[in-house]
């Protein structure tokens, strides 16, 4: 039994990984309508400022978490009001997938250049990421336990913010009806920003609190990305929620299937998986056909 | 109206100036022939050396091959230089600087500099046969050098071999390359994947006569993989194996795989993978208790192990193809300090720099003995002609002939002892 539970808790772990990332991406297309290929770049770039202004400039560890993702957001206004934002008022889709594959291609070489190919490790106070606690027959990580609450909290902050706030309220009437929402007096250009602000920042927490389990190198979000992707897609890519159920089930499914399914298939079997369910239910797990016609 | 005309006027100047362009380009072989024949000629006028006027009657005859000029030799290198392997290709690619810087600054090899070309391919198969086109079709190379990775050459290798284009010392095994029948213009030093784990099979067998040992396989899903297995079923310790597991370049955890080594009781894992994701393994078996002797491949011998894994990393032991790269013999501190002075980090010296290194070596007296009449029959034939070649301890010394490209067939044993890879045994067959 332990065995299972243990197996399950590997799983969940990279499954927080999926289901930020995958929520950071609904995020911004839910309201936005775009999808941003930039997101797992941006979100390791922020892993790789919180390691150079604690290791390369001696700032403290929480200090150097702080102002990376001050830069971050800081760096999400430019990258949304002076690449995104004058793209949107064209109305086209295309030219904007483009321009985040760009960003995504620059802010990949601009890492290389400034950080080089050689993997880092993201040193954390106490090393706690060489912890392991022993319970029973269960072993636990003290990062991985660190993980997990920080996913908690970033999924409460996010609902909160959808679910309290005004600029959550705008969020949700654009994700409704975008021209309903404008001329209730919702103004598009300042939800936009604060969605991309709130996405990027999502990302970037993922990409902290997984630089020491994978490593800081550069493209080691991309993996992340992908799989987040994936996650949104299973969720239906309209629903916060499920994007997040998206990334744990899929982190679930890579688990099980590595340890029992036969060598030869089992790292292709969980892809498998999320083919036929999106045969079966193709606008995903957890949005209604009607959401996406409508989109 | 007169706008458009300085338009059309302006276009058809750039055309000019383009076709002009690459007409030079084009008659970049033939210039380098004639003015060959040219200085041939007046070397033979100048001499009454009747011996001497026949190697000059020779050098006029000389038709030097495609990426070769009277002053150059152009070599092209596919790359990861981003994705999770970019720190293997910049290593190699800051090795390749230091041949080409070594070679040159030494006056060239028969008058020619060596120059080289870097693609980038993100260890994407796709991408290495793009590259292979544009160093072959656009850039015109001499040959394909120091590329990294068995699936990424896979993919090109009959590109390279349809343009008449050698392909030297990659750091790639898969065991078809080395057929010389199928693949006569590959030249290697590194072993296969096969060899490497049929060496680890026969070193525990003869090692640990005591134990009872269990092993686990750990390996890449791919062609390189299936090989590392069949190597170990051929070793003396095929008995020995209980698991087999494969790992995907997308994967995040490896913790899966940990469990299943755990269930099937192993004392001894083999993990097939670079050195980034050894240093996960170990991290991720220390999380979750799995109690067994690690043993990494060729790429997981490099410094960056030890820093990334830390203490983890403490006796777990390589199977490689090349010596360690901290070890104390007169090839490896040629080689640290002609990297070190390039600007090499600690984390770059380890086998992607070794290995282009060392294939530098190789290259550079295959071009030697070419002589000046530098085609690729000639120099294939000089590579064959190389024996017992000493490369100041970084491999036992390398032999070719017409029926074998590669010229090391061992592999070497080596353990982390207080932070550094240390060898236990050189030579393992």
């Amino acid at each position: 039994m332990t065995e299972y539970i243990q197996l399950a808790w590997q799983g969940l772990v990279s499954g927080f990984a999926y289901a930020l990332i995958g929520l950071a991406l609904v995020m911004v297309f839910k309201t936005a309508r775009i999808l941003n290929f930039a997101a797992g770049t941006m979100a390791g770039v922020t892993g790789f400022l919180a390691h150079w202004w604690a290791a390369d400039q001696g700032m403290p560890f929480g200090v150097a978490i702080v102002f990376a993702m001050i830069l971050t957001a800081a760096g999400t206004y430019v990258i949304e009001r002076l690449t995104v934002r004058p793209l949107v008022k064209l109305g086209d889709f295309l030219p904007i997938v483009i321009m985040t594959l760009g960003i995504e291609v620059l802010l990949a070489n601009v890492s290389l250049l400034w950080w080089g190919g050689t993997a880092r490790r993201y040193r954390v106070p106490g090393d706690i990421d060489r912890i392991n606690w022993i319970i029973g027959d269960f072993r636990l990580n003290a990062w991985h336990v660190v993980v997990a609450a920080t996913t908690f909290v970033t999924l409460s902050i996010v609902g909160y913010i959808i679910n309290q706030t005004e600029l959550g309220l705008g969020m949700k009437a654009f994700a409704e009806d975008q021209d309903a929402a404008k001329l209730m007096g919702v103004k598009e250009s300042t939800v936009s920003i604060y969605t991309w602000v709130l996405s990027a920042l999502v990302g970037g927490v993922t990409g902290i609190v997984f630089a020491p389990v994978l490593f800081l190198q550069q493209d080691y979000m991309n993996i992340i990305f992908i799989k987040g992707f994936v996650a949104a897609i299973l969720g239906g890519f309209l629903s916060l929620s499920g994007g997040v159920a998206g990334g744990l089930l899929l982190g679930e499914l890579e688990a099980f299937t590595i340890k029992w399914a036969p060598r030869e298939i089992a790292a292709a079997l969980p892809v498998v998986i999320v083919f036929i369910i999106l045969l079966i239910r193709p606008h995903g797990l957890f949005t209604r056909a009607k959401q996406h016609e409508r989109v | 109206m007169k706008n458009k005309l300085w338009k059309l006027l302006a276009l058809l100047a750039v055309f000019g100036l383009l076709a002009a362009g690459c007409g030079d380009d084009d008659d970049d072989a033939s210039s380098s022939a004639s003015s060959d024949s040219a200085s041939a000629s007046e070397s033979a006028s100048d001499s009454s050396d009747s011996a001497s006027a026949s190697e000059a009657a020779e050098e006029e005859e000389c038709e030097v091959a495609r990426g070769v000029s009277d002053t150059e030799i152009l070599f092209g290198s596919s790359q990861p230089m981003t994705g999770n392997l970019a720190a293997l290709g910049e290593a190699a690619v800051l090795a390749m600087e230091v041949t080409r810087d070594r070679i040159n600054d030494g006056g060239g090899i028969h008058g020619r500099n060596i120059r080289f070309i870097v693609q980038d391919d993100a260890y994407n198969p796709e991408l290495t046969t793009s590259n292979a086109q544009y160093f072959i079709d656009q850039e015109k190379v001499f040959a394909i050098w120091a590329s990294i990775g068995s699936a990424p050459l896979k993919a090109a290798i009959g590109i390279h071999d349809e343009g008449n284009t050698p392909t030297l010392f990659p750091w790639a095994q898969d065991l078809s390359f080395y057929d010389v029948d199928a693949h006569p213009l590959f030249f290697s030093v590194n072993p296969s994947a096969y060899a490497q784990t049929k060496g680890f099979g026969n070193y525990l067998v003869e090692n640990y006569p005591d134990e009872e040992l269990a092993v686990g396989l750990m390996t890449i899903n791919s062609v390189d993989g299936e090989q590392t297995v069949d190597g170990f079923k051929d070793s003396d310790g095929a008995d020995l194996l209980v698991d087999e597991q494969t790992w995907e370049r997308d994967s995040t955890t490896y913790g899966p795989q940990i469990l299943s080594f755990i269930d099937s009781g192993v004392t001894d894992v083999y993990v097939g993978t670079g050195d980034t994701q050894f240093a996960q393994f170990l991290l991720e078996s220390d999380q979750l208790g799995l109690e067994a002797r690690f043993w990494g491949s060729t790429g997981t011998i490099s410094q960056n192990t030890i820093d990334l894994a830390g203490e983890l990393s403490e006796g777990a032991l390589g199977v490689n193809v090349i010596s360690s790269a901290t070890a104390d013999k007169p090839g490896i501190n040629a080689y640290k300090e002609a990297m070190l002075a390039a600007g090499a980090e600690d984390a770059q010296l380890g086998t992607a720099s070794l290995l282009a290194y060392t294939g530098g070596l190789v290259l550079e007296e295959m071009l030697e003995r070419t002589g000046p009449c530098l085609t690729v029959e000639n120099f294939v034939a000089a590579g064959e002609s190389i024996k017992d070649f000493d490369t100041g301890g970084i491999m036992r010394p390398l032999n070719f002939s017409a029926d074998n490209h590669l010229g090391n067939n061992d592999v070497i044993i080596l353990e982390v002892v207080n932070g550094e890879w240390v060898e236990l045994v050189i030579g393992q067959e």
